[in-house]
């Protein structure tokens, strides 16, 4: 009797595992946020961050203003130059605008990252919007990630 | 009945429409004028400028009604210091909260009589003045 309780106990405990680690993945969404009409969806990879950038009820990215990124700390764990600024030539960006942000190789340290862009409304206007985040709050970027390259 | 009361209804609304176009008018006094705040990186600007600002200057001038432009270099800076003439910084200085472009006021000596941060504003509360 005492071997089938122990086999129920531990089926029982794999049940709570289970439970927990999709509680856990559940509180745990990539981040977005909605500023000013303007769609921030941030997640972590193995290389560094993606953020996915979109919008709503008709805004439009400027493009000649473009996307500044910055590092608000721990500048030196990224594999590039911050500040940047990605820009084109056409009135807007075309979206969804995929940008990837890539770590120095070997480092793992996080960083406040902000990303700011021109968001203008359908009411004809244009105004700075910027977001910051910690990377290290950043969960794994899904793999059918909504964003176009 | 129902014709005679969309008449009037009619009439009402074309009352109202002429009547606060003539208080616009009013309350547009002698040597008013406009002040248009753009960015160089304001894409909605450069439509704007492309699209009404000539037929706007126009109207306001057959008004009596000045104009007068100042680009900042982006809109991420509409306070940019350097691009804000001696004489007009008092009117940047008086809208702490200013941010993104385009900015249209309607100024009349010291005072400000009126404030549009959108097209759509600039449709419904200044382009009457170049009527």
């Amino acid at each position: 009797m005492r071997p089938v309780r122990n086999v129920l106990r531990s089926l029982l405990c794999i049940a709570m595992l289970g439970a927990v680690a999709s509680w856990a993945e559940a509180r745990e969404p990539n981040l977005q946020s909605v500023v000013d009409n303007v769609v921030f969806d941030l997640s972590s990879t193995p290389e560094g961050v993606t953020a996915c950038l979109s919008t709503v009820r008709g805004a439009k990215l400027s493009g000649p203003y473009g996307v500044l990124i910055t590092a608000q700390s721990a500048a030196g764990g990224w594999d590039e130059a911050l500040p940047k600024t990605v820009a084109v030539a056409d009135d807007y960006f075309p979206l969804p605008l995929r940008i990837e942000l890539k770590r120095r190789p070997g480092t793992a340290q996080s960083g406040r990252v902000q990303l700011e862009v021109g968001a203008c409304q359908p009411e004809g206007m244009c105004v700075p919007v910027e977001i910051a985040v910690d990377t290290a709050a950043l969960s794994g970027a899904s793999a059918g990630a909504p964003c176009g390259s | 009945m129902m014709a005679n009361r969309r008449e009037l209804l009619i009439g009402i609304g074309a009352g109202l429409l002429v009547g606060g176009a003539s208080r616009l008018g009013q309350a547009t006094a002698p040597g008013s004028w406009v002040l248009y705040v753009s960015a160089a990186d304001c894409r909605v600007c450069r439509a704007w400028e492309v699209d009404h600002k000539d037929a706007f200057v126009r109207g306001l001038q057959k008004n009596g009604i000045g104009f007068r432009t100042v680009t900042v270099s982006s809109l991420r800076d509409v306070r940019e210091d350097a691009a804000w003439p001696a004489d007009l910084k008092w009117v940047r200085d008086s809208y702490a909260n200013m941010r993104g472009t385009p900015w249209f006021f309607v100024i009349s000596g010291r005072s400000i009589q009126m404030a549009a941060n959108s097209t759509d504003m600039w449709r419904t509360k200044l382009l009457p003045l170049a009527a």
